[in-house]
C-alpha cells in the first residue's frame, strides 16, 4: 500500500467497524443503554469522518446515512428494533467487505455506488416511517413493481417513436438504461451541472428533460433553483452510468431496459380488410420461419397507409424488430396482432432470461428452507392425497412469489401423476427442479458473501495486532479504546521477527555452556570455564525473560474470538426461531496469538452444532420441562501450561445409541465394534473422519465434515478436543490448548546412532526394560507395564538405520508415548535431556518429509531433527 | 463573455456557465424578447436552459451539438426557423 493515511484508516476502520457492531448487539439487549448508544455514534462518525479522507463516496455516503440514523436513536426519536439492528449490521458488513477492498486495491469495487445507493435507501425508509409513526410494512414486492413498471412506461412516453426507434437498434446491441434524475433543487449551489452531466453520459441515445412544475415568466424566475428533471436512455450497462452518476445517485433511478420494453405502438386503431390478409400472411410466413419474406410485405403496407395510424406504427417496430438477426418470434406476434389492436402486449419474459427479477438471497435461503422442510414432509411418507394438496400448494405459493410462475403447470401435472401412482414422488422430483433452480439463483446473488469467515482468513496475513507496550505484562487493553494512549500499534510481522531473534539467542545461549566445557577440557583452563559459566547463568536468565515477555506481547484474551459469537449466536437464533442466550467466562484468559486466531474456525463450528442441532424449538423445550431460552455458554480458563475451552448447551443432548446406528451405517465402525463401545466412547465417534448425523444438509453445519475438521485443526496446533453429553440435558466440548506455540519443549534422545528430539506433550514415562520382561506376541514386542500390555516399536526399524549395538543383558530403554490416544513403547539406545526449542518447520526440497515435526538448532551447532509421532507410527 | 447582448439578439458563445444566469434573466424582462442564436454555443449551464424555458424566445439558430439542441428544442418548444 503506497499510501501511509490508508494503510492508518484500515486497521481503524476494522476497530471501528467490530466496536459500531458489538455496541449494536448490547443496544439491542437494553435498548436505554446511552452508553452503548454514544459508543455506536461516535464509532460510525468517526468512520465516516476519517473515511472523507479517501476517494470514496459511496462508502462515505453509506455510513452518513448510517449515523443519521443513529443520530435519530440517540435523541430517541427513532426506536431500535430488531430489523434496524439488521440492517445497521449488514451496513458494518458491507462497510467491512469495502476496506477489504481498499486494502487490496486501494479503490473500492464498481458496484459500490450502486450497492450504497441501496443500502442508504434501505436504511433511510426507517426514517419515513418514524414520520408515519408506525412500522412501515414490508411493500408488497409484487405492486412495487407494477408501480415501477408504470412508472418507466411514463418516462418512457417522453421519447417520441423515432428516438425509441433509433434507440431499439442500439440497445438491442448493448444493452440500456432507463434513467431517470431529478436534482435536488438547491444543487447549482455545490457545483453540479445536471444538464452536461447528463449530456455527458456514457452512451447517450436521447435525453428529455422536462419541468418539474411549469415555469414562471422571467420576472418571477429565480434561476438557480433547479426546476428540471431528466430521462434519458442510454446504451450499456446500469453500472457504468451509476458509476457516471456515482455523486448523484440519491437523485436517481437507474432501470436496465430490455429491448423490447422500448416497443410501444400509439395512434388511431383501423381496421380495413387489408390488415387481416397482410396479418395471415406475416403469421404463415412467421411459422415458415420465413422472416426475411415478411419484410417487404410491411414495406408495402407502410407505404399504403396513413403513418399515424397504431398500425403503421406497430408495422415501424416490427421491421426495426426483424432488422435484428434473432428477433423473438413472440415479439415478432405481438407486434403482428398489434396491427389490429392498436395494443402492443409485452409477451412475459421467460424464466430463463438473465434480465428476470432475482429475488434477495435471504428470500432464496429462507425458500429453500421451506423445500427443505416440505421434502422432508414427503419423503418416506405413505401416500395421503390431502398431504399432497397442502405441499402442491406449498410449493405454487412459494414458485409464485419468487417470481417462478411458470412452474404452475408442471405442479398440476404432477399432482396428476401422484394421484395416479398413489406416491409423493412426481411432486418430490418438482420440488427438487424448483430447488436446484434456487440453489444457482442463491449462488448468483451471493457472489459477494458477506458473513466474516473470508475475513479471519485473510486476517492472518498482515494484520495490526494491538499491544501493549509491554511494562507489567500487561493486557489490560482489552477494556475499549479508553487506555488508547498507552497503546502502541505493531505490524504483527515486526512482532514474529522479534520472536525468531530471541528464539535464536536462546539457541546460541546455549553454545555458552558447550563452550566453558571446552574450555575445561580442551584448554584445561578451569578458571576461564567457571567465568563463562556465571556470564552464561546471567545470558541464560535475561534471555528467558525477555522470552517470556515477548511472548505475553502475542498473548491476546479469548474474548477476541468469544466476541464474535455474539452476533452468530444472534443472527442464526433468529433465523432458526430459536430463543438461546451466549453466556462467556472468563475472557480475558490469555494464550498465544496463533491459537486465538485458529481458534476462530473450530469453535464457530461447535457453536453451530449446538445452535443446529444441539439447542430445541422453544416449543420442544418447554415440553421437556425446560425453560425456552436456552443458554450456550463460552468458557475459557487456565489449567497448568494449558488453555481450556468449553462450549456448553442445555439442548438435547447426544444420543449414543443413535450414533452407533449412525457410524455403522455410514462404515465407520461395524456392529461388533459398535456395541462394544461404552456410551462415552460412543459420542467419540463424532470425530471420526466422514461422520455427520446431520439427516438433511443445512447452511448452518452439518455439511458432513463435521467435528472431524475441528479436531484435526485442534490437533494442529498441539491441542485436545474431547466431548461429554447427556440425553436431556445438553452437551459439552473442551478444547485443550497449548499457551504458547513459540517454544516447544522436547526430549532428546539418541537412537539409531543419531539424536532426535521427541515432543514431551507425547511422552507418558520413560522406562528401563529388561530383554526377559519382553515378549513376542506373533511378530510384534511387547512388555508389561503396571499390568498393561505396551507394544514396542524399535526405533532403529523405524529410522531404517542399525541400533546402537549392546550386549543382551543390559536393559533397553523405552520410552513410552501416547499417540493417538494408545500408550506405545518406543526402543531407543539412550535417553537424554529435555530442553526447549523454538521449532522451525521442515522447508524447501525437505518440506514433503514425512515423519518430522521441524528442526531446531542444539548449542554446538548440530541440527536436531524433532520427531512427529503421529505420523511416524 | 460567452454571452453576447446585441441589439434585439442574444448570442450564446462556446461553454455558457451558471454566472451568466441573472444577466440573461434580466434581458429577457424587456419586451419584445430578444432573439436567441445558439450555433455556435457548445454547452450551457442548466440554469441557462431554465431561463429560456421560462421565457421561451424565438430561437433562430440550434447549437450544433445534436443532444443538446434537441433538448433546447424539446423544453423551449419549436423554433421558428
Amino acid at each position: 500500500m503506497t499510501n501511509p493515511l490508508l494503510a492508518r484508516f484500515i486497521p481503524e476502520a476494522r476497530e471501528l467497524i467490530a466496536s459500531s457492531s458489538s455496541g449494536l448487539l448490547r443496544l439491542e439487549k437494553s435498548p436505554s443503554d446511552a452508553d452503548a448508544v454514544n459508543e455506536v455514534f461516535r464509532a460510525v462518525h468517526t468512520l465516516k469522518g476519517s473515511s472523507g479522507l479517501f476517494d470514496v463516496p459511496a462508502l462515505t455516503r453509506l455510513v452518513h446515512v448510517a449515523e443519521d440514523l443513529l443520530g435519530a436513536i440517540r435523541v430517541e426519536q427513532l426506536i431500535l428494533d430488531s430489523n434496524l439492528v439488521d440492517q445497521l449490521l449488514a451496513t458494518l458488513d458491507q462497510v467491512g467487505i469495502w476496506i477489504d477492498q481498499m486494502e487490496d486495491s486501494e479503490r473500492l469495487s464498481e458496484d459500490a455506488d450502486g450497492i450504497s445507493s441501496s443500502m442508504a435507501k434501505s436504511l433511510r425508509s426507517y426514517f419515513s416511517a418514524v414520520d408515519q409513526s408506525a412500522i412501515a410494512p414490508p411493500q408488497e414486492p409484487a405492486a412495487a413493481s407494477a408501480a415501477d413498471a408504470d412508472r418507466r412506461r411514463e418516462w418512457l412516453c417522453l421519447f417520441s417513436e423515432g428516438e425509441r426507434l433509433e434507440a431499439f437498434s442500439r440497445i438491442a446491441e448493448r444493452g440500456g438504461v432507463l434513467v431517470h434524475y431529478r436534482p435536488a433543487e438547491d444543487c447549482f449551489f455545490n457545483g453540479t451541472d445536471p444538464l452536461n452531466l447528463m449530456l455527458n453520459a456514457p452512451g447517450l441515445l436521447s435525453l428529455a428533460v422536462e419541468p418539474v412544475s411549469p415555469f414562471p415568466p422571467p420576472m418571477d424566475l429565480d434561476p438557480y433553483l433547479s426546476n428540471l428533471s431528466f430521462v434519458m436512455l442510454a446504451a450499456g450497462s446500469p453500472k457504468e452510468i451509476e458509476h457516471h452518476l456515482r455523486y448523484e445517485l440519491e437523485h436517481v433511478v437507474v432501470a436496465a431496459l430490455r429491448p423490447s420494453d422500448l416497443i410501444m405502438v400509439s395512434g388511431a386503431t383501423s381496421d380495413a380488410p387489408v390488415w387481416g390478409d397482410f396479418r395471415e400472411q406475416a403469421h404463415l410466413l412467421l411459422t415458415a420461419g420465413d422472416l426475411l419474406g415478411i419484410r417487404p410485405r410491411i414495406r408495402t403496407m407502410l407505404e399504403l397507409v396513413a403513418p399515424d395510424l397504431a398500425a403503421a406504427s406497430a408495422l415501424r417496430w416490427l421491421d426495426a424488430l426483424l432488422e435484428r438477426s434473432t428477433p423473438a418470434p413472440d415479439l415478432i406476434a405481438a407486434l403482428i396482432d398489434a396491427t389490429r389492436s392498436g395494443v402492443f402486449v409485452d409477451p412475459p419474459p421467460d424464466a430463463a432470461l438473465p434480465d428476470r427479477k432475482v429475488p434477495p438471497a435471504r428470500a432464496l435461503t429462507l425458500a429453500r428452507d421451506i423445500l427443505a422442510v416440505q421434502k422432508r414432509g414427503l419423503d418416506g411418507q405413505a401416500f395421503d392425497e390431502d398431504k399432497l394438496r397442502t405441499a402442491a400448494g406449498a410449493l405454487g405459493r412459494l414458485a409464485q412469489s419468487l417470481h417462478h410462475g411458470n412452474m404452475d403447470a408442471a405442479i398440476a401435472v404432477a399432482i396428476e401423476s401422484a394421484l395416479s401412482s398413489q406416491s409423493f414422488s412426481p411432486l418430490s422430483v418438482v420440488l427438487d427442479r424448483l430447488d436446484a433452480a434456487l440453489a444457482q439463483e442463491s449462488m448468483r446473488a451471493t457472489a459477494a458473501p458477506s458473513d466474516g469467515s473470508n475475513r479471519e482468513a485473510r486476517d492472518g496475513i498482515a494484520e495490526m495486532v494491538p499491544v501493549a507496550i509491554a511494562s507489567n505484562g500487561g493486557l489490560d487493553h482489552v477494556d475499549g479504546g479508553r487506555g488508547a494512549a498507552k497503546l502502541l500499534k505493531v505490524d504483527q510481522a515486526k512482532i514474529d521477527l522479534l520472536m525468531n531473534l530471541i528464539g535464536e539467542l536462546v539457541v546460541s545461549k546455549n553454545s555458552l555452556s558447550f563452550l566453558a566445557k571446552r574450555a575445561e577440557d580442551v584448554y584445561k583452563c578451569r578458571e576461564l570455564g567457571r567465568e563463562l559459566k556465571d556470564k552464561y547463568a546471567v545470558i541464560d536468565r535475561l534471555s528467558q525473560e525477555m522470552q517470556s515477555a515477548i511472548m505475553q506481547v502475542r498473548m491476546l484474551p479469548v474474548s477476541d474470538v468469544f466476541d464474535r459469537f455474539h452476533r452468530v449466536v444472534r443472527d442464526v437464533s433468529r433465523k432458526l426461531e430459536k430463543e438461546i442466550d451466549l453466556a462467556i467466562e472468563g475472557g480475558d484468559t490469555a494464550a498465544d496469538k496463533t491459537i486465538i486466531e485458529a481458534l476462530g474456525d473450530p469453535l464457530l463450528h461447535i457453536v453451530r452444532n449446538s445452535l443446529d442441532h444441539g439447542v430445541e424449538l422453544p416449543a420442544q423445550r418447554l415440553a421437556a420441562g425446560k425453560p425456552p431460552r436456552a443458554t450456550i455458554t463460552l468458557r475459557a480458563y487456565q489449567e497448568a501450561d494449558q488453555v481450556v475451552i468449553e462450549v456448553g448447551d442445555d439442548g438435547r443432548g447426544i444420543d449414543p445409541t443413535r450414533i452407533r446406528d449412525v457410524a455403522v451405517a455410514k462404515g465407520v465402525i461395524n456392529r461388533g465394534e459398535a456395541n462394544a463401545l461404552s456410551d462415552q466412547e460412543a459420542i467419540n465417534l463424532v470425530f471420526r473422519p466422514g461422520f455427520s448425523t446431520a439427516a438433511e444438509v443445512s447452511d448452518l453445519s452439518g455439511r458432513g465434515v463435521g467435528m472431524d475438521v475441528v479436531r484435526t485443526v485442534v490437533e494442529k496446533l498441539g491441542g485436545r478436543v474431547t466431548m461429554t453429553s447427556r440425553v436431556g440435558e445438553g452437551s459439552q466440548t473442551r478444547l485443550m490448548l497449548p499457551l504458547s506455540m513459540a517454544v516447544t519443549r522436547v526430549m532428546l534422545v539418541e537412537a539409531a546412532g543419531g539424536l532426535y528430539g521427541v515432543p514431551m506433550d507425547l511422552i507418558v514415562e520413560t522406562v528401563r526394560v529388561a530383554a526377559d520382561r519382553i515378549h513376542t506376541v506373533k511378530q510384534a514386542e511387547v512388555f508389561v507395564l503396571r499390568e498393561q500390555l505396551i507394544p514396542l516399536v524399535r526405533m532403529s526399524t523405524l529410522l531404517k538405520a542399525a541400533a546402537r549395538p549392546h550386549s543382551p543383558d543390559e536393559a533397553e530403554a523405552v520410552l513410552v508415548c501416547r499417540v493417538d490416544g494408545r500408550l506405545v513403547g518406543l526402543v531407543i539406545d539412550e535417553f537424554r535431556v529435555g530442553m526447549d526449542v523454538v521449532l522451525k518447520p521442515l522447508e524447501g526440497i525437505v518440506a514433503g518429509l514425512r515423519g518430522f515435526a521441524g528442526t531446531t538448532l542444539l548449542g554446538d551447532g548440530r541440527v536436531l531433527l524433532v520427531l512427529d509421532l503421529k505420523e511416524f507410527l | 463573455m460567452p454571452l453576447a447582448f446585441e441589439e434585439g439578439i442574444v448570442r450564446f458563445e462556446g461553454h455558457c456557465l451558471v454566472e451568466e444566469a441573472l444577466a440573461l434573466v434580466d434581458c429577457f424582462k424587456t419586451s419584445p424578447l430578444p432573439i436567441v442564436h445558439l450555433d455556435r454555443c457548445l454547452s450551457m449551464h442548466a440554469a441557462l436552459l431554465q431561463v429560456l424555458a421560462s421565457a421561451r424566445p424565438e430561437i433562430a439558430t440550434l447549437p450544433e451539438g445534436r443532444a443538446l439542441a434537441a433538448v433546447v428544442q424539446r423544453i423551449v418548444g419549436e423554433v421558428a426557423r
